[in-house]
């Protein structure tokens, strides 16, 4: 199964993915799995990549990352 | 893992016990020398039988399972020697040794009973024994294990690529098929990961979109036409998708017919001036398109700005005159009549100028309109202060139907337009020449592409190699075919797309009030998460394609780095996002063409090494295992394949007719050679054709 960083480190580098979220450069290459960031559209990734490499069903890894965004939205209503 | 021996009994042409046909390997080459209908291939079968329980019917052309090969894997001499109700027995005996020093032993064993002189009973299945050494002795290894230790030899989907026949290499990957490297870069590589995890945001964003759009209807104010719309914007969405993978099968179809052509040109007569011609050809094709597309945008430009800079207006010029005219006439006119039976005449209308402006011009003491004094007390103040004082009721009572103000909120509204008409001539006149020069200029080059294309025309008429020709003429027509189809697709696409977004505008304005955080939010971040998924899978496709290409030339270097007839570098040339095929490159990046068959093997097994070593270093794990890799090379380029061989696998074993002579084995000091053996066929009797008498010697060659 591949290296949940390696991938992590991949999407990254996205050019799009920069674009796209919330955070600066600099935060970007300060994300990984044990910290958390703001930006709800990271910590989906995060989720998607960590579930995707512990080999769960496709099923459960979509389930996991609606459960981040869920959690995302909860905590910015507080 | 490393093969440390394999010894054979009774198998195929191997006759005799263990002891006779037993080969020891070391790390670097190995080599087993011998000549056609040595017991070469028949080694090959023997490794690839111990673990797989397969053997390759030369008949048949397959690979089949020893159930149905039966008695035909035994050795002719020894089912010869076995007597009636005698068993004869096939064996093949792997050794091998891991990285922590633990040795294996891996025995594959099929056995049949001679019932009468023409028939056998054989064994319903072979059967397989692993061992593992431990301590002073061998002890077996659970059968549940068995898959875990054979995989640990050859997983199966490296197989292909580490263990294959010369005639193979062709196969293993056909630069006619779009697929073909694909197939290995999607095998071998990671990159599966990155596609499945964009099915699953894909799925995803569906889903989310899905509930997005459910949430919104219920919140519609005509929930039958949300409905409706609904259901044509999924229909418009599967046209997209159907679209898109038909352009992106065109544009496949296009850059391959673009790439046979360039390929047969150097083929066919007068290659060169033909090159010219297709080089021109394409250099004018390429302007035709931009001035295409240019004068598209131009269009498109001039019918937006038909309105967005009232370009719409430009004819209607002189009925702002005449109505200025007219609109005089009725003014002077109107005001006679409401000044009529007036102490005073008024020529302005009511409120005009604002009474804020003449109460400034009371307190300035002057008129803004002539610029003259009015000191208070004088008439020039009492003129200007009775303009305060008129009374708008009085008009009333002129005309039953008064219109002036109407028109004179047309008068107002058309000096607004007045100067925008004036710059408007200039502007529109020089993007109507600019429109003309690029039809003309499209019109030109496309009489010089007909041109050329009459010269290359007779130049075909010409060609003495039909075959080269019509070949050719067919890709041509593809090309032809597949471009229109491509820019046909684009428009549609396009138009598509319009079309979703202005159904999706409508469903919008249909909502009342907001939809839940949570599903807005879903969808955007899957959306998101899709379009990253998409762009991440190119971008790490595109870094492997790159490190392949650098990888595979590393070794194509070191397999040609002592033969001068070959130049040029190996390109992997991408079709698109996700589909790449390679050739053989100069420094300027130009495509050589008429590579020859040892060329093209070079390139083909630079890539399968590429592949191989690349990533998951493959080949420090596992051993290569190869029958006449060289077969379709010629001598001098053998050298550099051996040469890379030793650079980059640990382990390889090759059965080879190289190197039979001794003058030739000097060579095999430059390379990490491990063991060396010769093998010959033997048939005491002295007949060859007779099966029955034929053994293998095997003996060990000193280097």
């Amino acid at each position: 199964m591949m290296d949940r960083n390696e991938m992590l480190k991949a999407y990254l580098n996205c050019r799009l993915l920069k674009q796209l979220s919330d955070l600066t450069e600099a935060q970007i290459q300060e994300v990984s799995f044990s910290s958390q960031s703001p930006d709800p559209l990271i910590e989906a990734l995060k989720r998607l990549i960590f579930s995707y490499c512990q080999s769960d069903a496709d099923i459960t890894v979509r389930r996991n990352v609606n459960r981040e965004i869920e959690q995302a939205v909860n905590d910015g209503k507080q | 893992m490393i093969i440390r021996s394999i010894s054979l009994r009774d198998f195929q042409c191997y006759f005799g016990s263990h002891g006779e046909n037993r080969l020891e390997f070391a790390p670097g080459i190995n080599l087993v020398i011998g000549d056609n209908a040595g017991g070469k291939s028949k080694l090959f079968d023997a490794f690839y039988w111990v673990l797989h329980d397969q053997i390759f019917n030369s008949d048949r052309r397959e690979l089949v399972p020893t159930r149905v090969y039966r008695e035909k894997i035994f050795s002719d001499k020894a089912k010869k020697q076995c007597s009636v109700g005698e068993q004869v027995s096939a064996e093949v005996v792997l050794k091998l040794q891991d990285s922590r020093d633990e040795k294996f032993r891996i025995t594959r064993i099929y056995r049949a009973r001679r019932t009468d002189e023409n028939s056998w009973t054989a064994d319903d299945a072979s059967r397989l024994l692993i061992e593992q050494y431990k301590g002073t002795q061998w002890q077996s290894v659970p059968s549940e294990k068995h898959d875990l230790i054979l995989n640990r030899v050859i997983p199966g989907h490296v197989k292909p690529y580490m263990w294959f026949q010369g005639e193979q290499v062709d196969s293993l990957m056909d630069f006619q098929s779009k697929s073909s490297l694909m197939q290995v870069i999607n095998l071998l590589s990671d990159i599966d990961h990155y596609d499945k995890i964009y099915e699953i945001t894909k799925a995803g964003s569906e889903k989310a979109s899905a509930d997005y759009t459910k949430a919104a209807n219920q919140l519609s104010r005509n929930k039958t036409e949300s409905s409706r719309l609904t259901e044509e914007l999924e229909s418009v969405k599967n046209d997209i998708d159907k679209y898109e993978e038909s352009r992106a099968n065109n544009s496949r179809h296009k850059n391959l017919a673009q790439n046979k052509i360039s390929g047969l040109i150097n083929q066919i007569d007068d290659a060169e001036r033909k090159a010219e011609l297709k080089m021109e050809r394409k250099k004018i094709k390429d302007e035709i398109d931009s001035a295409t597309r240019s004068l598209d945008r131009r269009i498109e430009g001039l019918n937006k700005k038909l309105f967005s800079e009232s370009w719409l207006l430009m004819k209607a010029q002189p009925i702002f005159d005449e109505y200025s005219v007219k609109y005089g006439e009725y003014y002077q006119a109107h005001s006679a009549k409401i000044n009529a039976g007036k102490a005073s005449v008024v020529e302005l209308p009511i409120d005009i100028p604002q009474p804020i402006h003449v109460s400034k011009m009371l307190a300035d003491e002057k008129c803004f309109v002539c610029g003259r004094e009015a000191k208070i007390g004088s008439s020039e103040y009492a003129h200007i202060k009775n303009l305060l004082s008129r009374e708008r009721e009085e008009t009333k009572d002129v005309f039953k139907n008064d219109c002036s103000s109407f028109f004179q909120k047309i008068y107002d509204n058309a000096l607004g337009f007045k100067h925008l008409i004036g710059k408007t001539k200039e502007n529109i006149s020089d993007e109507f020449k600019e429109i003309a020069s690029l039809r003309s200029s499209i019109q030109k080059k496309k009489q010089d592409l007909k041109s050329i294309d009459e010269q290359f025309d007779e130049l075909l008429a010409d060609d003495k190699s039909e075959s080269i020709v019509k070949e050719f003429k067919t890709h041509q027509n593809n090309l032809d075919r597949y471009t229109n189809l491509v820019v046909e697709d684009e428009k549609t696409l396009e138009s598509l797309r319009k079309k979703s977004e202005h159904i999706q505008n409508n469903l919008d304005k249909l909502v009342v009030g907001n939809v839940k955080e949570i599903v807005a939010a879903s969808r955007d971040i899957w959306k998101s998460l899709r379009e990253i998924a998409l762009d991440t899978k190119k971008e790490v496709f595109s870094n492997l394609v790159s490190k392949l290409e650098e990888s595979a030339n590393t070794i194509f270097r070191q397999m040609t780095e002592k033969n001068i007839s070959i130049t040029g570098r190996l390109k992997l040339k991408m079709f698109s996002a996700e589909s790449c095929i390679p050739e053989i490159v100069d420094n300027e990046g130009a495509a050589l063409h008429g590579s020859n068959d040892s060329n093209i093997i070079l390139v083909k097994l630079a890539l399968i090494m590429a592949v191989v070593t690349s990533k998951a270093r493959w080949s420090t794990n596992y051993t290569l295992i190869s029958d006449a890799p060289t077969s379709k090379m010629a001598k001098n380029y053998s050298y550099g394949f051996y040469s890379a061989l030793g650079k980059n696998f640990q382990q390889s074993i090759v059965m080879t007719y190289d190197f039979l002579s001794e003058d030739d084995r000097e060579t095999l000091r430059d390379f990490n050679t491990g063991n060396v053996y010769r093998i010959e066929s033997i048939y005491p009797s002295g007949n060859r054709e007779d099966r029955s008498d034929l053994s293998i010697k095997i003996s060990r060659v000193a280097i």
